[in-house]
């Protein structure tokens, strides 16, 4: 998250770390990529300032300067639509809601595209999905973080047209209308209670699909078998019950017009490519438009030939079927398994060179770059600082048989990330005990230029993942990294409801509860919350996690019915045509997605924030209060309320106790315990599919966002400041017996869910002889076998550059410069210019 | 001093995981605390004393004053801004260090047994195994407490381990002979051949280092890296390194190679943090192509060579 984190403290991320680009022309690998890199719209955001934090309104600015506006199209084709539908079923509400963005969302080619497709109609502009969750937008443009990004006209239609429209008839809002307060008063409450359980109104949809199978057929026959279909239900329709019959019959019709739109999609993109070649007088320029026009011609219809060819039908479908139909994020497509056939079948016919293949894959990811965020309330911006769309594409693993999938096509993917220093697309390594070790290689060598690609994700505990979730030992071998680090099984159904889980929870903001009001202290207005017993009372930090695991228990429960109540709302009322066209066993059964999610498995997942918070927290508590008798509970109460003021000298003992991270049994057991106990209260909780409440670590950025509506902690936080990132990461600063002692640490809790674990290194441990060092770390962390996932920060001069400045904030900073260790504020500032130096001479 | 170091205990200042600039492969660096050099430029200024001492850091001090109320000797002052200690008047009992809320004054070396550091070396012995690294005995002078270092050698040979010792050479021959029975490779600091300004410079002479080498290559069959910390004003002219080589020539046995360290400053808050001067504050550091053209003659004499840091 390095780059995250320098959006978060206002420097500039990527290409600043490393003035100097790959090549004489630029960050791309040739002249036209370079070009369209240098032209790429910046559309990640820092939030500013919060307005309202508990509803998440906060002001935020682009960087640099970088104007960037309220993209209208989709939102007013989609309501356009949709006021024209009232009435209809929701299936066919959809897919004409689709097909009417498909044939009417201007589309735009940039001089010198080879791929084309954007779901913002500007590359300056970012969409919206009103039929959503409409309820922030007209704050957000009026006053909030937005209101520049709009002209008065456009404000105006935002606020009375579109959302006038939608208020009361977006998606949020009919779930909203359903959920009984009395008895989940917590879950419209945002950041003021610890759990954020409306993930329904983000709307997230990850739907990955087969594409080896679809490139080979198109989605032609896709459509021809909904029509097929259509007519043997016909014949049927005598023998059916009603109902059946007329959900079939919706859904098969819904599907074959989500297909014919997207082709519709496709060639609209051809009509302009042909219109610009005829204008264009560049002869080269014009042949390429023209055979552009070919491509987008021919497919997704039919099956693609060409690598070009099955690059453009990825993307045009990515664009419709993920990004305009619904709030699509990433699918966790394994591209270079994908794309290795048609490369190597253009190599052998000689249609391609290395080179062209890579400056197509590199247009691809300019392409993805530039979708941005749709927007959602400001505050996402740190949610998802950096711009992030878990748009993550996965590489190498291994097949059935364990044998190592990396091909050349994984190659190219990691070079291109190399070339053009953009944080979209997230690569995922698929690591596993026969990948190749150049790939390896490959992998730190892009590591070391600092933009936090690759991560690594280990292949056989997502694996293990999919099997304890019931999946089969096939379909488990399809898994892959969708979103953050949340896994997707390819062709199934994973978050595709619109509700990415049940809810996150801000596991610091129990522990308060849990101390604050324990016993007699209990809250008078919040009579339903469980009766813990007092703090000051209990014999042991064991007591704490005992109230601690009630209170979970209490407000898992609540997540629980706001989720069901939603599902439902979701699946009978914001069904998905078009990605059930594109899945197979919705095509074959004439079932919508969303509800064969419900047969399959509904992951209904609690996102966990400040996991690792807590632990050091318990461990301080244990340490002080209980095991050396410092410091009596009614103390550390008084100084936490107090936001230790008044209180530093006993706040720095708190930070000194032992803390997680360090390969300290005495801290790392707290994790160990804490994490282990968290994890079998949740999924005594089923919901109504009979689908366990689940961990998942894929928190993003929301450590930072949620930790200003955090009070001050037992590890000796203060109120207000950014909690442990990931799920496994030790609190930044408090590991200091170097990367191997976290790792042991980190392998202390077993593997029971998806987890995020940041490491941080200094450049020179990823070069010369350090590099085959990094392999066998990488390698220990593998065998290790319980921590999933796990990515590098590699620490560079603008951070350090920070700390320079403000020292106070680093104290516990270490560079590990020379033979030994330093602390940063311990070395001279001459000394500190002269590594900052040899960071940047390093790229 | 409270304490004295007895043939169980060792002085150690730092257990350093994942050092990977002391040997091959990944390894844990265990800093021995006391050196009989007196080398002005000294990276590890808290290396030297051969007994525990406070740093102090005020950029971490709180100003709660709990240092000035658990001092007997009245050496913490707060009423300074920032808050002082009279290093005259300090005695070490490490009352503050232990009082001081914040690690703002902190000890440095402690005693520890052969099990506690062992315990600590071995969390990492897959990595060492991956990597053929291991366990690294440096300072401060290891040898200065040469019975320790050999009893925690033993066992992490016993664990199959590489094992190197850092050492500036200057010790007795039989010392130094039971600790490399245990090593399976000598980090050799060779500083200066002309034993004259090595003598003004370090407070010692050079001739046992200089005859420890040579038996070490006549004796024992121990790897051998030698390494040369280029010092401005000191040793850092052709003539000086030329003369190391040619003293290394003479050798019954080449070493694997020979590493130069360029000087750097990276000590220098640690003299304020021991309320001490830094002497070698205003020297130049050498620059980078300096450093290659050394190297480049180091190579011509025949060795193997490189930069370390």
């Amino acid at each position: 998250m390095s780059e995250e984190m320098q959006e978060l403290r206002g420097i500039p991320s990527a290409q600043k770390s490393s003035d100097a680009a790959p090549h004489e022309w630029g960050f791309g690998s040739t002249p036209r990529t370079a070009m369209l890199r240098a032209n790429l719209k910046w559309k990640a955001a820092v939030v500013k300032d919060f307005i309202n934090v508990v509803i998440g309104l906060a002001k935020c600015a682009f960087r640099r300067g970088e104007q960037i506006r309220v993209d209208l199209d989709r939102a007013r084709l989609i309501t356009e639509s949709y006021k024209q539908t009232d009435g209809q079923p929701w299936v066919i509400r959809g897919a004409k809601a689709f097909a009417h963005l498909c044939a009417n969302f201007p589309p735009y080619i940039k001089p010198g595209e080879l791929i084309v497709g954007d779901p913002n109609s500007a590359p300056d502009e970012l969409r919206w999905h009103p039929e959503i969750s409409a309820h922030f937008m007209p704050e957000a443009v009026t006053k909030g973080g937005f209101s520049k990004m709009v002209t008065d006209a456009e404000r105006d239609e935002i606020v009375n047209d579109i959302c006038g429209y939608w208020n009361g008839r977006c998606v949020a809002d009919r779930i909203k209308a359903i959920i009984p307060h009395e008895v989940c008063p917590d879950i419209l409450q945002g950041l003021a209670t610890p759990i954020e359980a409306k993930l329904w109104e983000m709307g997230i949809v990850n739907p990955s699909y087969d594409y080896p199978a679809l490139l080979r057929e198109g989605i032609g026959p896709r459509i021809a078998k909904a029509e097929r279909k259509l007519k043997e239900l016909d014949e049927k329709a005598l023998g059916m019950p009603p109902a059946e019959y007329l959900e079939k019959k919706n859904n098969w019709q819904a599907m074959a017009m989500s297909g014919r739109a997207i082709i519709r999609f496709s060639q609209r993109y051809a009509e302009l490519a042909r219109n610009m070649a005829g204008k264009e007088s560049d002869p080269a320029r014009r042949q390429e438009l023209e055979q552009m026009a070919e491509i987008l011609d021919r497919v997704p219809a039919q099956p693609a030939r060409t690598l070009h060819e099955a690059i453009q039908f990825f993307w045009i479908i990515e664009v419709a079927a993920k990004f305009l139909a619904v709030y699509g994020h990433g699918g966790g497509h394994r591209i270079d398994k994908i794309l290795f056939p048609f490369y190597q079948a253009d190599l052998k016919a000689g249609r391609i060179t290395r080179e062209k293949a890579l400056e197509l894959l590199e247009c691809l990811f300019l392409k993805i770059q530039e979708v941005g965020i749709a927007l959602e309330w400001p505050v996402t911006f740190t949610g998802k600082a950096g711009g992030e769309i878990f748009y993550t594409l996965n590489i190498c693993g291994s097949d059935q048989d364990g044998k190592d999938m990396s091909n050349e096509l994984s190659r190219l993917v990691l070079e291109a990330m190399g070339n053009l220093h953009i944080n979209q697309p997230p690569i995922a390594i698929l690591y596993h005990p026969n990948i190749d070790p150049e790939i390896v290689d490959c992998g730190i060598d892009l590591l070391r230029k600092g933009m936090g690609h690759p991560a690594w994700f280990n292949e056989q505990l997502l694996e293990k993942w999919a099997m304890l979730r019931g999946y089969s030992f096939e379909d488990a071998k399809q898994t892959q990294v969708g979103g953050c680090v949340t896994n997707h099984i390819t062709g199934k159904f994973q978050i595709t409801t619109g509700a990415a889980g049940v809810g996150g929870m801000i596991l610091p903001k129990v522990l308060e509860e849990a101390l604050y009001e324990g016993g007699s202290q209990a809250n008078p207005k919040r009579p339903d919350r469980p009766k813990t017993k007092d703090p000051r009372e209990m014999k042991s930090c064991d007591e704490l996690v005992d109230a601690f695991m009630e209170r979970v228990l209490f407000y898992c429960k609540e997540m629980k019915l706001s989720w069901d109540l939603a599902q439902d709302v979701l699946t009978n009322t914001y069904p998905d045509p078009c990605n059930s066209l594109l899945l197979d066993e919705p095509l074959d059964r004439g079932v919508d997605i969303k509800k064969l999610h419900k047969e399959h498995d509904t992951y209904p997942a609690v996102f966990i924030l400040g996991m690792i918070t807590v632990a050091d927290s318990l461990a301080a508590i244990h340490h002080l209060v209980f095991d050396k008798k410092k410091y009596a509970m009614d103390q550390l109460i008084t100084a936490l309320k107090a936001n230790w003021k008044g209180y530093e000298a006993m706040r720095q003992e708190f930070i000194h106790a032992p803390k997680y991270g360090n390969d300290d049994d005495y801290a790392d057991a707290w994790a160990e315990k804490f994490a282990t106990r968290f994890e079998q209260t949740i999924s005594t909780v089923k919901d109504a599919w009979n689908c366990r409440l689940v961990s998942d670590g894929g928190t993003a950025a929301g450590y930072q966002t949620v930790g200003l509506a955090c009070g001050a902690s037992p590890d000796g936080r203060l109120a207000g400041s950014h909690l442990t990132d990931g799920s496994r990461s030790p609190m930044a600063g408090a590991d200091k017996n170097g990367p191997t002692a976290v790792l042991n640490s980190a392998a202390k809790i077993p593997f029971m869910h998806t987890e995020l674990f940041n490491q941080r290194f200094m450049p020179a441990f990823l070069e010369g002889r350090n590099k085959k060092l990094f392999a066998a770390y990488l390698q220990e962390w593998y065998e290790k076998g319980t921590i999933p996932h796990i990515q590098f920060n590699i620490v560079d001069s603008s951070v350090l550059i920070d700390a320079q400045q403000h020292p106070e904030k680093y104290a516990d900073l270490q560079v590990r410069v020379a033979g030994y260790s330093a602390f940063w504020i311990d070395l001279p500032k001459g000394t500190q210019d002269s590594i900052i130096a040899r960071t940047v001479h390093g790229f | 001093m409270q304490e004295q170091a007895a043939g169980d205990k060792g002085l150690i200042f730092n257990l350093q995981r994942f050092s990977i600039q002391d040997g091959p492969g990944i390894r844990t660096t265990v800093f021995f605390k006391g050196c009989p050099l007196r080398c002005p430029w000294c990276s590890n200024p808290e290396s030297i004393r051969p007994h525990p001492e406070i740093l102090s850091r005020d950029i971490k001090c709180i100003r709660c004053g709990k240092c000035v109320e658990v001092c007997d000797q009245k050496a913490a002052n707060i009423s300074a801004q920032p808050r002082i200690i009279l290093r005259d008047k300090c005695d070490s009992c490490m009352a503050c260090a232990e009082a001081c809320p914040a690690h703002a004054i902190e000890r440095t070396g402690e005693y520890k047994t052969v099990d506690e550091i062992i315990k600590v070396v071995l969390k990492d012995l897959s990595l060492y195994q991956r990597t053929g690294g291991g366990l690294t005995l440096s300072g401060g002078e290891p040898l200065m407490q040469a019975q320790f270092a050999a009893s925690l050698l033993r066992p992490a040979k016993h664990a199959n381990m590489h094992t190197a010792l850092d050492t500036t050479g200057f010790a007795e021959w039989p010392a130094l002979a039971e600790v490399l029975r245990h090593t399976d490779l000598v980090l050799y600091d060779l500083k200066q051949i002309d034993d004259l300004k090595h003598l003004q410079a370090t407070g010692i002479s050079n001739q046992l280092i200089l005859k420890n080498l040579r038996r070490i290559m006549a004796e024992t069959r121990v790897a051998v890296w030698i390494r040369i910390p280029v010092i401005p004003g000191f040793n850092d002219t052709e003539g000086d390194i030329r003369s190391i080589c040619e003293f290394v020539q003479q050798l019954p046995r080449q070493p694997e190679k020979i590493s130069l360290l360029p000087f750097h400053k990276f000590g220098a808050a640690k003299y304020i943090a021991l309320g001490k001067i830094y002497p070698w504050n205003d020297a130049v550091l050498i620059p980078d192509q300096q450093m290659e053209s050394f190297k480049r003659m180091v190579e011509s004499c025949g060795f193997s060579a490189d930069i370390g840091a």
